[in-house]
């Protein structure tokens, strides 16, 4: 029984981590790309990291309804509430600076990825119910903040241009921080 | 900016009241008495930011029938709840005050209820001088 939950439990953080990773790796094929230029230039632009921003919330978002419908466990649909809240907060916020930076996100291909690989995440997750779902929910949740944290340190926040946007992003990664302890608060008392 | 106070300041009343009614009483029987009277110890607004999902200072040293305000500074919703039940600011928006006066002596933990990292500590005086340095007021 348990052992039938091993594979889409493992399989989640691993496609995330490669989705993320291909976030991580669009300097260096950018770089690759050009002809050894002098200076590399930023691989993405601001509108770039507007986009990639607003899919990374609305993403968690997604995934929290998930679990309030799914889950019975009060400790986890209290977490996806939360998660609710705080990225429409936090997109709502980003949307009024692109609006008042007159910032029109743009998408890239690594910001694809990334939404497809959460959505076949999510599409494993609707297999799960029960103390199998929370655990896939809840791990997910680990990994996915955990990533976003290493995306905004190594990637986004260095790339940014603009300095509103940069203060945003440098304001909210506290609460990303807040979120990934949370989760591991959940993770250990779901493995009990 | 909202500015609110939560529910439980009507069990903290009689505490700022029994706070002010002898330094009163005092007075009063001064001035009848033709003297003059030192006024009452004014008391101290002890400011707490609520920023970067915490509470800054973590820890605020205050007096008897000071006030402690804190602010949401950051772009998600918190709350300021006391770990024994004594007050609670429940849901607290973005750019938010809520304003609390301590009536009781005594180390008092509070935590956000939505993000369970975010800790702090009042820790209340009988009364006298309250800590400005540690206030950040």
């Amino acid at each position: 029984m348990h052992k039938r939950f091993d594979a889409p439990l493992g399989a989640i953080p691993i496609a995330l981590v490669l989705a993320l990773g291909l976030l991580v790796a669009v300097p260096a094929i950018g770089r690759a790309a050009e002809a050894a230029p002098a200076e590399t230039p930023a691989a993405l632009t601001d509108a770039n990291i507007a986009a990639i921003v607003l899919a990374a919330n609305t993403i968690d978002v997604d995934n929290g309804k998930l679990a309030i419908a799914r889950s019975k466990t009060p400790a986890v649909k209290a977490f996806a509430q939360q998660m609710i809240t705080d990225h429409t907060s936090v997109n709502t916020k980003a949307v009024a600076l692109a609006g008042k930076l007159g910032l029109v996100p743009v998408e890239n291909q690594a910001g694809k990825h990334l939404v497809a690989s959460t959505d076949a995440t999510r599409k494993a997750m609707r297999k799960l119910s029960g103390k199998a779902f929370d655990r896939a929910y809840v791990n997910n949740e680990v990994a996915y903040h955990q990533a976003v944290i290493d995306l905004l340190d190594k990637t986004i926040v260095p790339a940014v241009q603009n300095q509103q946007l940069k203060d945003l992003l440098v304001s909210v990664r506290p609460a990303f921080v807040a979120h990934l302890e949370h989760a591991k608060m959940i993770q250990a008392d779901l493995s009990k | 900016m909202n500015a609110r106070t939560s529910g439980s300041m009507r069990a903290l009343r009689p505490g700022l009241l029994r706070g002010w009614g002898v330094p009163g009483l005092v007075f009063g029987a001064l001035a009848l008495a033709g003297c003059r009277a030192a006024p009452a110890p004014a008391r101290t607004v002890h400011a707490v930011a609520i920023r970067g999902m915490q509470f800054d200072p973590a820890v605020v040293r205050a007096a008897v029938g000071d006030t402690l305000r804190w602010t949401n500074r950051d772009l998600v919703p918190h709350t300021v709840t006391s770990r024994t039940g004594d007050f609670d600011s429940k849901d607290l928006p973005p750019d938010s005050t809520f304003s609390l006066v301590v009536s009781a002596a005594g180390s008092q933990p509070y935590a956000c209820t939505y993000h369970p990292t975010m800790k702090g500590t009042l820790e209340v005086q009988a009364g006298g001088p309250s800590s400005r340095r540690a206030s950040g007021s």
